[in-house]
C-alpha cells in the first residue's frame, strides 16, 4: 500500500543524479555556512519562528525563488529533448521521463512559484497598505508558510528518492489512477499538493480576514488601495477553489490507497 | 523630437512587429488556420473575430502605454500637471464602455456558435452521412467502421463532402480525438461515447493527433485522416474487407494491450458490435435492469 524503499528508488540515472547531488551540495553548503558563521540560533529566532509578516513574506520570496530555478531547469530540460528529438533521433531523455519533468515542472511554478511570490508579496504589501500591525491571524500566517514549505520539501524529495508523477500536472484520471500509473510519482504529485493547499487556503482565510477587519481608521473599503482589492478578490477565489482540490485529491488519494473507485472509470480495475 | 519625428518612430515600430510576425507565420502551415471542412472553417473565423475584436483593446493600450509614459516623463516641461486630477467622464466611459460593448458582441456570438457548432449535432447536407466509430487505446487509435464491416488502426479514410458521425470511445486512458484541419476535439472516454461530426471539402491527407496526455507512448499516438472520392472509397473499402486479418473479440484482446508507435493496420471486422461491447465492458453489472443496453451511443 505505502510502496517499498529500497535501494532502486535512489537509482534513476545520470540526469537524475545530477539533480540530487546538486540538492545535496546546496544542503550541505548551507548547513556548512550556518554552522562555520554560527548563525543557527539567529536563523531559527529571528527568521524560521517568527510571525512577522513582513519576514514570511521574504521566506516566501526565497522559497518561490529556489524553485523557480527548479521549474527553470525543468523547462531547459523539456526544449533541449525537443529540439534533440527530431526525425529519427530520440533525444537524452524516456518518454516516461520527460513527461515527470513536465509534471514537475507544470506543478511546481503554479504552485511553488507563481502562488509563492503572490503570497510573498500580499505578506509584505497589504499590512502596510491598510495600515496594520500584523495579520488578522499571524500563527495561522506562520503555519501556512510552514505548510507550503512541507510540500515543497516533499515534491523535491521525489528528484531524490522514488520518482515524480508523469500524468500532467493536471493527473487527470484515469491515467492518474493505480492501474496506468502504479509508481510512487503520483502519490507525491496528491501529498504535496494537499499539503501545501491546505496551506494556501489557510493564508486564504487569514488574508481576506486581515483585508476586512484589521483596516486602519478612516481606511474604506472604497479608499483602500486596488492592489489590496485584487487580494481580496484572489483570496476570495482561493477559499472557493482550494477546498475542492482538496477533496479530489482525497478521493483520488482513496481510490489509489486504499482500492476504492471514485475516478477508475470502472469498478473491476 | 517633435511630431512628425514621433509618429515616424511609432509608426516603424507597428510595421516592425506586424513584418515580423507576419515573417514568422509566413511558410507555417499552422493547421487551424488553414482549415479543409465546413466545421474547421467556421472555427477559424470564430478565432479570427474573437482574436480582431481583443486587439481593439490591446492594440490602443500598448500605443497609449508608451504615449503617456512618453508624454508625463519628468524632463517634459510643456505638458500640463494636475496633481488634483482624478476623474474624467469621457475616459471611464470609453474604458468601461468599449470592453462592455465587446463582451455583449463576443457573447451574442459565442451562444450561436456554440449551438451552432455543437459537435454532437448532425451536419445537414443531402448525402447520407457515414458513421465511424473511434476507440482511443493505448496507444493507438482503432476505427471501426459498422457499416462496412471494416476497422482499422492509426488511419482513417472516408469520402469528402460527406457528413462523418464519429462515435468516440477509450478503452485506456482518457484522450482526445482531434484532427485540426476538420474540426475541434472531442475527449475520448472509457465507459462513454461522444460524438463528433465532420465533413471534408476536397480530396487531401490530414494529420491527426491526441489532444490528452494518455501516458508513455502518446507523443508517438497519431494518425493520418485521408479524404478521398466516394468511389476510391468504396474500393478502399471493398478491398480492405477482404483483408486476411479479422477483428472480433479474440484479436481485439491482443490489439489492445499497450504498444508504442503502431503502424497502420487494416482489419475486416467479423463484430459488429465491437464497439458497444467496449463501452459496455466498464459498465457495472445493472441489477435493477433499468438500463437500456442498446442505447450506449445516445447515453452521453
Amino acid at each position: 500500500m505505502l510502496g517499498e524503499l529500497n535501494l532502486h528508488a535512489i537509482q534513476n540515472g545520470p540526469i537524475v543524479l545530477g539533480g540530487q547531488l546538486t540538492i545535496l551540495a546546496a544542503t550541505v553548503g548551507a548547513v556548512g555556512f550556518l554552522t562555520y558563521t554560527k548563525r543557527w540560533q539567529w536563523l531559527w529566532k529571528n527568521w524560521l519562528t517568527s510571525l512577522d509578516p513582513k519576514k514570511i513574506g521574504v521566506m516566501y520570496i526565497l522559497v518561490a525563488l529556489a524553485m523557480l530555478l527548479r521549474g527553470a531547469v525543468d523547462a531547459l530540460m523539456m526544449r533541449a529533448q525537443q529540439a534533440t528529438s527530431v526525425g529519427n533521433s530520440h533525444g537524452f531523455l524516456t518518454a516516461d521521463h520527460f513527461q515527470q519533468i513536465f509534471s514537475a515542472h507544470g506543478t511546481i511554478m503554479i504552485f511553488f512559484v507563481a502562488m509563492g511570490l503572490m503570497f510573498g508579496l500580499i505578506n509584505l504589501i497589504v499590512p502596510l497598505q491598510i495600515g496594520a500591525r500584523d495579520v488578522a491571524f499571524p500563527f495561522l500566517n506562520s503555519l501556512g508558510f510552514w505548510l507550503f514549505v512541507a510540500g515543497m520539501l516533499l515534491i523535491n524529495t521525489s528528484l531524490v528518492i522514488g520518482e515524480f508523477s508523469a500524468a500532467g500536472w493536471l493527473a487527470y484520471p484515469p491515467l492518474s489512477e493505480l492501474k496506468y500509473s502504479p509508481g510512487v510519482g503520483v502519490d507525491y504529485w496528491i501529498w504535496s499538493l494537499q499539503i501545501a493547499g491546505i496551506g494556501s487556503l489557510l493564508a486564504g482565510v487569514n488574508f481576506i480576514v486581515t483585508i476586512l477587519r484589521m483596516r486602519c481608521k478612516g481606511m474604506t473599503l472604497m479608499k483602500m488601495p486596488m492592489f489590496c482589492w485584487s487580494v481580496l478578490g484572489a483570496m476570495t477565489l482561493v477559499i472557493f477553489a482550494f477546498p475542492i482540490l482538496t477533496v479530489t485529491l482525497t478521493l483520488l488519494a482513496l481510490d489509489r490507497t486504499l482500492g476504492m473507485h471514485f475516478f477508475t472509470a470502472s469498478a473491476s480495475t | 523630437m517633435n511630431k512628425k519625428r514621433k509618429y515616424l518612430a511609432i509608426a516603424s515600430l507597428v510595421t516592425i512587429l506586424v513584418g515580423g510576425l507576419a515573417l514568422f507565420l509566413s511558410g507555417r502551415n499552422i493547421a487551424v488556420l488553414n482549415p479543409q471542412g465546413t466545421i474547421a472553417r467556421q472555427e477559424r473565423e470564430l478565432i479570427i473575430i474573437a482574436t480582431l475584436l481583443g486587439l481593439l483593446v490591446v492594440i490602443p493600450v500598448f500605443i497609449m502605454t508608451f504615449m503617456i509614459a512618453w508624454k508625463y516623463r519628468e524632463s517634459n516641461s510643456s505638458s500640463t500637471y494636475s496633481p488634483d486630477w482624478d476623474h474624467s467622464r469621457l475616459a471611464e466611459s470609453v474604458w468601461w464602455g468599449l470592453p462592455c460593448v465587446i463582451i455583449v458582441i463576443l457573447s451574442v456570438i459565442t451562444w450561436n456558435s456554440s449551438h451552432a457548432l455543437d459537435p454532437f449535432k448532425p451536419l445537414q447536407s443531402n448525402k447520407i452521412p457515414m458513421t465511424i466509430q473511434v476507440v482511443a487505446l493505448d496507444w493507438k487509435w482503432l476505427f471501426i467502421y459498422p457499416d462496412q464491416n471494416i476497422a482499422t488502426v492509426n488511419y482513417v479514410q472516408f469520402p469528402k463532402e460527406t457528413p462523418v458521425n464519429f462515435e468516440i470511445t477509450a478503452d485506456a486512458p482518457m484522450n482526445s480525438f482531434w484532427i485540426p484541419q476538420l474540426g475541434g476535439q472531442i475527449y475520448a472516454m472509457p465507459g462513454m461515447s461522444t460524438h463528433l461530426h465532420l465533413m471534408a471539402d476536397g480530396v487531401g491527407s490530414y494529420s491527426g493527433s491526441s489532444a490528452n496526455l494518455s501516458g508513455k507512448g502518446f507523443a508517438e499516438m497519431r494518425f493520418t485522416a485521408k479524404s478521398s472520392t466516394e468511389a476510391d472509397f468504396n474500393s478502399w473499402a471493398e478491398n480492405t474487407k477482404t483483408s486476411a486479418n479479422k477483428l472480433n473479440a479474440i484479436t481485439y484482446d491482443s490489439l489492445s494491450q499497450p504498444s508504442v508507435n503502431n503502424s497502420q493496420a487494416y482489419y475486416s471486422l467479423s463484430d459488429p458490435g465491437l464497439y458497444n461491447s467496449i463501452i459496455a465492458k466498464y459498465m457495472g453489472p445493472m441489477i435493477d435492469g433499468h438500463h437500456d443496453h442498446s442505447q450506449y451511443g445516445d447515453d452521453f
